[in-house]
């Protein structure tokens, strides 16, 4: 470890843990640069919050490393208790101590502070979350949304190096869980914390973090950026997780697949079966009599419509989403898809 | 991967990166595992007087076994089964008919009359068998009332039956055990659904076939637990079945011991008992091994139970009363005239007084080691679950069966010799004798009732600990508390209900222990218990009824804590 090495936050490498049979995490590594927020996302079972555990120290890996801040905590002969890692912990159910009231929930990790230290602390990270007038109230008496705030002060209050955080929005209705989000994001952001976060949701983890890391079966598919992950997926599974795409059955020739809406540029090799990936509201669709598409079912949503649109050769119809609404006489239409917006994958 | 060793940790140190707190690396010992040996060892120390008392048994001298086998077993051994098929049938009777009654049906003075019928519960089998061989002698106030009324002058004339014989065991014994069938089966009645049961209706089945066909079958789990609990306090006793002459196999253990002193003899016989006692465990757990079929409705309407004309009612409630009277309210309140009458000729002595502290200092000792055992025990399934801390925590809960006579037996095997090699090794190093440390301390007998009750103590707080959600154990770890403190600042304030309770259980059943106390209490102690044996033995009944009202009144602590329960 020199020291002109930018020095990493977390490093996972080639971590693997199994229960019984089940292997819960694959030979998986990571890297979290200081003041990131990574978000892991996947299905429920897919390892990510097995993967939190390991971390935290609440759990040991069977094989790999865990560093933090270059030092290794976890290892084949290294074991450091969850107490001496100074990692702070946000439950998906808050954990928040039913029998301490909210400000003893958050001196509970500041033990062995000066007093007044300690007082000064609180005070800080209370008027942060916007809790002051709540103090003396138990968890049962509180919100979801407060109860929410004070695990994330209770976890935040040692000043931890690494902020692990597991499910924390999805105990909160809809309209609550956006506005609790932003709240949590943009402090996080300006206290520079440093984040590793799980959600199922791929909205969220698509919003939330500076680098999202998908994990399937206990193994990451693929991380990168928000951006580098969306819109260059490099798997039809890591395409399916963040959109619903139209998928069009066609086969590669002359360096393009084919398919009954077009011919478009592919990097797969010649004459196999693929598969192209299209997303709804990159499709456009112009009036024309004698267009190969027919509107079969508009779906009001809002700002957006969707539509279904039929066209000869496809076994599934098209699925549309359209900022401006075509007029409602409409029923044939040409449709238009710029090449760049066309993914393909093999077909197997 | 290079692994980081201690020496670059300092080095990292040096540079400043590290904050204090991650300092101290170390090797992989897990917290908790301090725990998981605690529970370890406590488990086979519970374990240690079956072992020694099988190891006893097994070179007991060859001799014993003809004589065991000729002269006592087999009386004792009949006598054993006669006593537990009959307590068995009777106590499933009386507890599955008052259970029915006060669930089915809805008159005045039912809530009361659900409550009074756990009362006997109280009363220890000797304390009920004492109180009723005083009542019904034939020189006794009962006897004498009835010939005075037939106008009969002498005990010679006209007699009742001899409440001292198997029938009168039998019957004393089911009045005070029965409450362990009726508060099982009734908490089953409450949660069976009422669709059920209506469904049963609509389908052509009256209402007294109701219980017939639907109610009872489906509450069978329930009676064969609460008869197997009742059976087993009927093998624990001692001190009925002696007064009342019967010659129980549990009677046999104490005699050989205390009588003939032959220690290999009782441990044969313990050995047989408890096998006596797995056997019926096993029946217990083949009779309800359907048991699974009534939950998942759980959460449905209870029956509604059938209003009775006033008549009617009266007639129930009064029906409903009679155990309670006989099985509690008949000998206690004779004990309480009897106390009363005492006290208004010679006072309270003194004796009343030692014997009250030695049963409670003796009582709290064990509490305490038993608490701190279960707790040990239960923790360690917390923080290091697995099938070592799972069997620990079975291990340590098997004394929950074994009739006090036998862990008694056990105890007294280590202690004996215990004691011997201790005062061996002193007289040949020291030059003094020690004489008996561990009996003569009374060490024994707080190690034979923490045997005897851990699954109490850890059943109870094992059923807390599984209320608190883990990922506050976490939360708190990650919070920088350590295994222990997290005992300490989160489950033992959540869990301080759950431990009260099982504290209160086990003190209780302390209070009332008679045989294991018996057997191994220091020379001249005496307590509540063996004070009112000792004069139940002779035949005297001067200050034991003081002794034996002080133990029916703790022993209604715990009742009135379950009737809490029972009533949600």
């Amino acid at each position: 470890m020199k020291s002109s090495v930018p020095e990493t936050a977390l490093e996972l490498v080639a971590v693997s843990r199994s229960f019984g049979r089940n292997e819960a995490v694959k030979d998986v590594s990571l890297a979290v640069m200081p003041g990131e927020i990574v978000c892991l996302v996947g299905h429920s079972g897919c390892g990510k919050s097995s993967l939190l555990r390991i971390i935290s120290g609440i759990d040991r890996q069977d094989r790999g490393v865990v560093r933090l801040r270059g030092r290794e905590v976890a290892g084949p002969d290294v074991f450091v208790e969850p107490e001496l890692r100074n990692i702070g912990f946000m439950f998906q159910d808050y954990a928040l101590f039913p029998h301490l009231n909210v400000e003893e929930n958050l001196r509970f990790g500041l033990r062995g502070m000066a007093r007044k230290e300690m007082d000064q602390r609180v005070a800080m990270i209370l008027d942060l979350v916007g809790l002051g007038a709540l103090t003396g109230r138990y968890p049962h008496m509180l919100s979801g949304g407060e109860q929410q705030r004070v695990a994330l002060a209770r976890a935040l209050a040692p000043e931890p190096d690494l902020l692990l955080m597991d499910e924390p929005f999805s105990n909160l209705d809809r309209g609550l869980r956006e506005k609790l989000r932003h709240d949590t994001l943009s402090l996080l952001k300006s206290l520079g914390t440093t984040v590793v976060m799980v959600t199922h949701d791929p909205e969220e983890a698509l919003s939330a973090g500076n680098k999202v890391v998908l994990m399937r079966a206990g193994a990451v598919v693929q991380s990168g950026s928000a951006y580098d992950i969306y819109d260059r997926p490099a798997s039809a599974y890591a395409a399916d997780f963040f959109t619903a795409f139209n998928k069009l059955p066609g086969t590669v020739r002359h360096g393009r697949i084919e398919t009954p809406i077009g011919a478009f540029a592919t990097a797969l090799p010649e004459g196999s079966s693929a598969t192209a990936y299209i997303r709804p509201h990159e499709i456009a669709l112009e009036a024309d009599a004698n267009g190969a598409g027919t509107i079969r079912e508009r779906l009001m949503m809002g700002e957006i419509e969707q539509l279904t649109v039929e066209v000869p050769g496809l076994a599934e119809p098209l699925r549309v989403r359209l900022m401006q609404r075509p007029p409602l006489d409409v029923a044939r239409v040409a449709i238009r898809v710029r090449n760049e917006a066309v993914l393909s994958f093999p077909r197997d | 991967m290079k692994t980081v060793s201690t020496n670059s940790a300092a080095g990292i140190t040096a540079a400043g990166i590290t904050p204090p707190a991650m300092a101290k690396i170390r090797a992989f010992r897990g917290s908790g595992s301090g725990w998981l040996a605690a529970g370890a060892i406590i488990a086979l120390a519970a374990i240690l007087p079956f072992v020694a008392l099988a190891l006893q048994a097994v070179q007991g001298s060859a001799g014993l076994w003809p004589h065991l086998l000729s002269s006592i077993l087999p009386v004792a051994l009949r006598d054993t089964l006669i006593l537990l098929g009959s307590v068995a049938v009777l106590t499933a009777l009386l507890g599955t008919t008052l259970a029915w009654l006060v669930t089915a049906y809805d008159f005045r003075g039912r809530r009361l009359l659900e409550w009074a019928l756990l009362l006997p519960l109280a009363v220890p089998t000797y304390i009920i068998a004492y109180a009723y061989l005083d009542l019904l002698h034939p020189i006794g106030p009962l006897q004498g009332a009835i010939r005075w009324l037939l106008g009969y002058a002498s005990p010679r004339e006209f007699r009742l039956p001899d409440i001292r014989s198997t029938a009168g065991c039998i019957l004393l014994l089911s009045l005070v055990l029965y409450p362990y069938v009726y508060m099982p089966v009734r908490a089953m009645f409450l949660m069976q659904s009422s669709t059920l049961l209506e469904a049963s209706r609509t389908l052509g089945v009256s209402r007294r076939g109701m219980f017939w066909r639907v109610a009872l079958p489906l509450a069978r789990p329930a009676v064969a637990v609460g008869v197997s609990l009742a059976l087993m306090e009927a093998l624990n006793d001692v001190g009925a079945a002696e007064f009342l002459g019967v010659r129980t196999l549990t009677v046999s253990i104490y005699t050989t011991w205390i009588t003939r002193s032959d220690l290999p003899g009782a441990a044969q016989i313990a050995l047989l008992l408890l096998l006596l006692v797995v056997a019926l465990v096993s029946l217990e757990r083949w009779a309800r091994r359907r048991q699974r079929y009534t939950t998942g409705m759980q959460r449905s309407r209870p029956l509604e139970p059938r209003r009775l004309p006033a008549l009617a009612g009266f007639g129930l409630l009064l029906a409903g009363l009679l155990p309670v009277l006989l099985g509690f309210a008949v000998p206690v309140s004779h004990l309480a005239a009897e106390a009363f009458a005492r006290w208004q000729f010679a006072g309270i002595s003194p004796r009343i007084f030692s014997e009250a502290r030695n049963t409670i200092v003796l009582s709290c000792l064990a509490t305490l080691l038993t608490v701190g055992c279960g707790l040990a025990v239960a923790y360690a399934c917390r923080v290091r679950p697995g099938r070592l801390a799972a069997t620990a925590l079975r291990l340590a809960s098997s004394g929950y069966a074994a009739p006090g006579t036998v862990i008694a037996i056990g105890v007294l095997i280590i202690a004996a010799g215990t004691d011997q090699f201790v005062d061996r090794m002193a007289q040949a190093w020291l030059g003094v004798s020690t004489g008996l440390v561990l009996i003569g301390s009374g060490a024994a007998l707080v190690f034979a009732y923490a045997t005897r009750f851990l699954a109490i103590s850890a059943g109870s707080i094992d059923a807390g600990l599984a209320r608190v959600n883990p990922s506050l154990d976490h939360a708190a770890r990650s919070l920088g508390r350590t295994a222990n403190n997290t005992l300490f600042s989160v489950h033992l304030p959540l869990t301080r209900p759950a431990i009260a309770a099982g504290a209160l259980l086990v003190f209780v059943d302390c209070v009332k222990e008679l045989p294991a106390t018996l057997l191994l209490r220091p020379l001249n102690f005496e307590t509540f218990a063996t004070h009112l044996y000792g004069e139940a033995a002779r035949g005297t009944y001067e200050e034991a009824s003081i002794a034996a009202l002080a133990i029916v009144a703790v022993g209604i602590l715990p009742v009135i804590v379950l009737s809490r329960i029972g009533r949600r």
